[in-house]
């Protein structure tokens, strides 16, 4: 226990520790709720962006196995060469109960049409035309599936951040308080029944000393 | 800088197609059957199916091609190099009729090998990664095609053709043009799909038999391109698009005013609707009931490329002394060499049996 002197300023020190440490306590509880039903809705999201992911994954690997087997590897490769490009993303932040998160948004939906893909259609099977397609669906889930985990990552380490406050409040810091609140009672208390006792003791003598004064005169 | 060194045909007489169509049948004979089909489906793993491929035609591509590993890739490497393989070979000893005919159907190659070097250049690739897109099946030989992936940028690529009096040049120059206007590569590649369609019909004339199959045949594939544009249209702006300018000349059955009507048609129902009296409209029927399931029109390709090659075998058991051995021939080895990929790869990727036997072309 840190060194605490057992007066009573310190206890009323202590005591209003306690008082905004409760209080801290308690808001900190309620960020954490209001984080937590805020996750809720981020993971319910997340879960969807997700399982269209995979499914999307899942269907676009389909697409170009198929592909590179009707249509060879060569044709792949032509074709990709076309259809390079970049895809634009603009990064901004907000905040979501005082947490910063980072806003990843498309800056233009790198799905295109068969008829802006770089390659003249007329040259393109669809098989590579579907594949090239169903990969553009995954960028533009891929974008929205950063956005909303690293918003779920943030939510989550805050929440884990303020749980660890909020334990560390709950489980340290009061106790602590309060156990310094008890030991500066019970040494105040200790110390008024000493004066007590020596007050009584020296009352004692004082009239000992009287009635000794008052039967020499007598 | 020199003429291209493409693969010149060693004439073996002007019309004689008994030497060129015996080695063909010979070749023919050599080609994969069902059974060894089936056997590679059954294959327990790919080295299994490596070492049944090593004893087939494949086996000295293969033997090249596995020094970079016993892969999926390495295999695709063999095949694309036994089809470039087989190709000249072919070519090397039909005769003159034969030759001018068949160059004249495998340009379809040349156009892709163009398109990809524009392609490369366009997007400054090395010409080490140009060269990995490049199947030199086509008159253009690797020796060609490397020399102009080493050109600096798309205009030399236009120029060069030029220079070696490719018959794509003009095309390729007018497509230029629009390129520089637009800064679209899609506009030289329209530009050179378009004039291939154009020339290589408008150079198959006379009315010999001969002539007659190969103009059949490459109308089509001319018919294919057309008909799966109108499926592709079907799910575009078509208001937003010129329509015409997808539209390839040279068709056997599909006229630019019924693809312009079927391109405007509101869906693909009233365009099979349509196509009813013409001779695709059984096998587009025939294929509905799998693009209602899986919404996509690769099945509607698929089913004319199915359809097409259908034809091109079968013009192959017509005269003994024909075009149609080459042309059933050529047809009848890129169908095995896909339906090898479609194997390989369904294996390499873990695809259910059934489902690589759904993908294979007519086996």
């Amino acid at each position: 226990m840190e060194e605490v002197r057992p007066t009573r300023a310190e206890l009323l020190e202590r005591r209003s520790q306690i008082q905004l440490a409760q209080q801290g306590m308690d808001l900190l509880k309620q960020k954490r709720d209001a984080l937590l039903i805020e996750f809720m809705g981020v993971m319910d999201e997340t879960l969807r962006l997700s399982e269209s992911l995979q499914k999307n994954v899942s269907e676009a690997q389909y697409s170009l196995a198929v592909a590179k087997a009707v249509d060879g590897t060569v044709a792949l490769r032509s074709a990709g060469m076309a259809t390079k490009g970049e895809v634009v993303v603009d990064m901004t932040g907000t905040k979501i109960m005082g947490v910063s998160v980072p806003v990843v948004t498309k800056g233009e939906s790198p799905i295109r049409t068969s008829f802006t893909r770089g390659y003249a259609v007329t040259g393109i099977s669809s098989r590579v035309d579907e594949t090239a397609d169903k990969f553009e669906q995954i960028l533009d889930v891929i974008i929205e599936y950063a956005d909303i985990e690293t918003r779920l990552k943030r939510l989550g380490e805050e929440i884990q951040k303020t749980n660890r406050r909020v334990n560390a409040l709950e489980q340290v810091t009061v106790p602590q308080l309060k156990e310094q609140v008890s030991y500066i009672r019970q040494t105040l208390d200790e110390r008024a029944r000493e004066d007590l006792f020596r007050l009584k003791k020296v009352k004692k003598k004082i009239e000992r000393k009287k009635a000794a004064a008052q039967g020499g005169g007598s | 800088m020199t003429g291209p060194a493409t693969t010149r045909n060693k004439a073996t007489g002007g019309k004689d197609y008994g030497y060129g169509n015996a080695r063909i049948r010979g070749m023919k004979s050599r080609l994969l059957d069902e059974a060894f089909m089936e056997g590679l489906i059954a294959a327990p793993d790919m080295n299994s199916l490596i070492q049944n491929l090593a004893d087939t035609e494949y086996g000295p591509d293969l033997d090249e091609a596995l020094i970079h590993g016993r892969t999926a890739a390495s295999i695709d490497e063999a095949l694309k190099n036994n089809l470039v393989r087989t190709y000249r070979k072919v070519q090397g000893f039909l005769n003159d009729e034969a030759g001018y005919i068949v160059s004249m159907l495998l340009g379809r190659w040349d156009i892709f090998n163009i398109k990809t070097v524009l392609r490369g250049k366009h997007m400054h690739l090395l010409a080490e990664e140009i060269a990995e897109g490049l199947l030199p099946a086509g008159a253009l030989s690797r020796v060609d095609l490397d020399a102009l992936t080493m050109l600096p940028d798309v205009k030399a690529v236009v120029d060069t053709a030029a220079t070696w009096g490719l018959a794509y040049a003009p095309a390729m120059r007018g497509g230029y043009v629009a390129y520089m206007q637009s800064g679209e590569l899609a506009d030289l590649e329209l530009a050179l799909d378009r004039y291939y369609a154009q020339t290589a019909f408008a150079a198959l004339t006379g009315r010999s038999a001969n002539v007659r199959i190969a103009r059949d045949i490459l109308g089509m594939q001319i018919d294919t391109m057309n008909l799966v544009m109108v499926f592709r249209l079907q799910k575009a702006d078509v208001e937003s698009i010129k329509v015409d300018e997808f539209y390839l000349d040279g068709g056997r059955s599909i006229s630019s005013d019924l693809y312009r009507e079927l391109a405007h048609m509101s869906d693909v129902d009233e365009v099979l609707d349509r196509l009813k009296g013409t001779p695709y409209g059984l096998t587009l029927d025939q294929a509905v009931l799998k693009y209602l399931e899986e919404n996509t029109i690769s099945v509607f390709e698929r089913a004319l490329e199915d359809y097409h090659m259908r034809k091109a075998l079968a013009v192959g058991r017509g005269d003994p002394l024909g075009i149609g051995v080459s042309i059933a021939y050529l047809w009848a080895k890129q169908n095995e060499i896909t339906n090898l990929r479609i194997i390989v790869k369904g294996k390499s990727v873990g695809m259910p049996i059934d489902r690589v036997r759904g993908e294979l072309i007519l086996v």
